[in-house]
């Protein structure tokens, strides 16, 4: 089966994204976890290693939080992600 | 004593006189600086029931025990009175070189009581007070006047003044300093034009001593490292403009006064948009290494505009508009006359309600940059603009009609830019702070943006996070740290303790620094309830409680009650709100209106 997930970028001004939204397919199953997405996202989008992303655990960077169609904010990279899910990825919040 | 001059001055604008006065030790350590040190110095100072344009408001300006420690983020001040807009404790912060110069003129705090008959600006020195006439400044805007007295008085002072809005009371007005950063809320620039007090120029030169300077020296090293990593990251990159795609992505960004909780046509006015279209310059304050001031000058524009999230959200997309040069203009004018973007951005989105409901009339209809010409009429007081320098909670209250049921306020002071439907933690904060509608007094939007919480739920747990917040904001501000270097700490009560008894030589630690938050907050409900705080000031506007956001999120007024209690339960006070006396004993403050100082 091939899920269809999003990863929004709001906010993020430090790297130039082909686009404030990707929207792509996994072929890894009906079950994806925020760690597959990444990993993917990082071979469409290398520039965003080191920069949004750590490129070796596949985490956000800890200046950028991780929420699930504006409804959860995620912990490390093990939530599932289910098809037409987006990721939205922000700046990590402190004030403003 | 280390870290301090143990002393205020005290200046009597009326009689033209001043005094030292000693500040005791144990008043020091218990209430710290900054917003501590001034929230027990109005409560000692304003008298019950005081006017707060009168002559009897004090107004304080207070340093802190880091200020000229060259920490990084160290430079700043507080200043606190009783509210034009709230009637209760009114404080407000800005930074730069003005903490150190304010600092160097030998005393922690600065006091201005009574009322002159002619505009005055006071020169501050190490050496005493000089009362000079004003009048030649009178009408200028915040860079000019701070421009005409540096070359007056000389090159190496620092200026806190206001603008043409705080000399003609607008009670939401501002005080300025270093190039056009200001002390923006709760009105206290109205208090300083009520004295008819233009200025005040700080040129001391005395320094305090520091207990151990070793310890300090490594400490700043580290903390410089730290504040170049990735938690101050958003800060140096971007700024808090960042904030306003994010919000509208999650439903928080508050839009066409409060009706909507995003923006269609934000698209102009976004951090990314931003970036690519104009030139964006990053500043920074005194002894600080992020630099999260951004200045922006549109392209075929010599003119650099500093621009904020909350003067984005208040002077954009809640008056329903997405336009940037607009915008732009907008602020830049706030900040050389002197009005607080926040306030003036809700009075003014009122005020197109009231015109859309066909209770006001439209005096701008003609106008080809109508936000601009409502803020002008502000200042100059004609026409309906006298009215709206009044803030919302008074308009409303003349117009009637229905009108204080979309007026976004909370005790008088209008709304930041965080929808309270879909920030539950933040609803409760705002409902519950002592200076009103505020953001900055416990950063509890941080819970909502994280896993720790369900943002959209309205339950017993937040009252719990929101005193914490509280007690950890109190602290910061009265150390004084600036908020975005927060999170380069990773225990922060017990790393500020150390800083702290580095600077003072105290043996403190993070339990007594942390009961320092929790006292200070409950001295400023002691302030306000000595003012006539009652139960139902703590809440939010009819329109949150009665109204659903498109995406159906809501907020009842049973579940913000259930939130209050739990946060006056968290709190230790009673169910009505007040504070038991117990409370008051265990944080040693029973005895608070008995301290007089000498």
């Amino acid at each position: 089966m091939t899920l269809t997930v999003a990863v929004e970028f709001h906010g993020v001004t430090t790297v130039q994204i082909t686009s404030k939204k990707i929207v792509f397919s996994s072929k890894k199953g009906n079950k994806i976890t925020v760690r597959d997405v990444i990993e993917e996202l990082l071979s469409l989008e290398p520039r965003l290693g080191g920069k949004v992303i750590d490129p070796s655990s596949h985490l956000l960077l800890s200046s950028y939080l991780g929420n699930i169609n504006g409804e959860k904010f995620i912990e490390g990279n093990q939530d599932e992600m289910k098809n037409g899910d987006s990721l939205i990825v922000i700046p990590r919040m402190a004030g403003g | 004593m280390n870290g301090y001059h143990g002393k205020a001055l005290v200046i009597d604008l009326g009689l033209k006189t001043w005094r030292h006065v000693e500040i005791p030790e144990s008043v020091l350590r218990g209430y710290i600086g900054g917003t501590g040190l001034a929230a027990w110095l109005l409560y000692q100072l304003c008298p019950e029931g005081a006017d707060p344009l009168g002559s009897d408001n004090p107004l304080i300006f207070s340093t802190s025990p880091l200020v000229d420690t060259k920490l990084t983020t160290s430079s700043k001040f507080a200043v606190a009175s009783k509210s034009p807009l709230t009637g209760y404790i009114g404080d407000s912060m800005s930074s730069s070189k003005i903490a150190v110069s304010m600092k160097r003129t030998g005393c922690d705090a600065v006091v201005v009581t009574g009322q002159s008959k002619d505009w005055t600006y006071l020169v501050v020195s190490d050496g005493g007070v000089d009362f000079c006439s004003a009048k030649h400044v009178v009408g200028l805007s915040n860079t000019d006047t701070e421009n005409e007295l540096k070359q007056l008085v000389g090159s190496g002072v620092s200026v806190a003044c206001i603008g043409p809005a705080g000399e003609r009371l607008v009670r939401y007005s501002t005080i300025s300093n270093d190039g056009g950063r200001q002390a923006g809320r709760t009105g206290t620039g109205a208090v300083m034009g009520s004295k008819k007090l233009k200025a005040i120029v700080f040129a001391g030169d005395k320094k305090v001593e520091i207990s151990d300077n070793d310890t300090l020296d490594g400490i700043r090293v580290d903390l410089i490292e730290k504040s170049l990593g990735l938690a101050t990251a958003k800060y140096r990159d971007t700024g808090t403009i960042a904030n306003a795609s994010v919000f509208d992505r999650l439903g928080s960004l508050p839009s066409n006064n409060f009706k909507s909780g995003s923006f269609k046509d934000l698209g102009e006015i976004t951090a990314e948009t931003i970036y690519q279209e104009t030139d964006v310059r990053s500043v920074h304050c005194a002894n600080c290494t992020i630099g999260c001031e951004k200045l922006i000058t549109e392209p075929g524009s010599n003119k650099q505009v500093r621009l904020e999230y909350q003067s984005l959200y208040a002077l954009g997309p809640l008056l329903g508009s997405g336009n940037r040069s607009i915008l732009l203009q907008s602020t830049n004018y706030c900040d050389e006359v002197g009005l607080d973007t926040v306030s003036a951005g809700a009075t003014i989105a009122w005020y197109f309600e009231c015109i859309e409901k066909g209770l006001l009339d439209d005096e701008f209809a003609n106008s080809s940059n109508k936000i601009l010409d409502i803020l002008r009429s502000i200042v100059s007081r004609k026409g309906i603009g006298n009215l709206l320098a009044e803030g919302t909670k008074f308009a409303s209250s003349i117009v009637e009609e229905g009108s204080s049921d979309f007026a976004m306020h909370v005790k008088g002071l209008e709304m930041p830019g965080y929808e309270p439907r879909t920030l539950k933690t933040m609803a409760l904060a705002l409902a519950v702070s002592t200076r009103g509608a505020c953001h900055n007094r416990s950063s509890a939007y941080e819970y909502d943006f994280s896993s720790v919480t369900d943002r959209f739920k309205a339950d017993s747990e937040k009252g719990g996070l929101v005193a914490k917040g509280e007690d950890y904001s109190a602290v910061m501000d009265s150390m004084i740290w600036c908020k975005f270097v927060r999170k380069v700490f990773s225990e922060f009560y017990k790393e500020s303790s150390e800083i702290l008894a580095a600077v003072t030589g105290w043996d403190i630690d993070a339990e007594e620094l942390e009961a320092c938050g929790e006292r200070i907050n409950n001295l400023k409900k002691m302030f306000n309830m000595r003012e006539g705080w009652l139960r139902e000031d703590d809440t939010l506007p009819n329109r949150v409680l009665s109204e659903s956001l498109e995406d159906g999120n809501s907020l009842s007024e049973d579940e913000l009650n259930l939130m209050i209690k739990s946060y006056y339960k968290a709190r230790h006070w009673n169910e009505d709100g007040t504070i038991p006396f117990e409370t008051l004993k265990r944080l040693n403050l029973e005895q608070a209106q008995n301290v007089v100082i000498s």
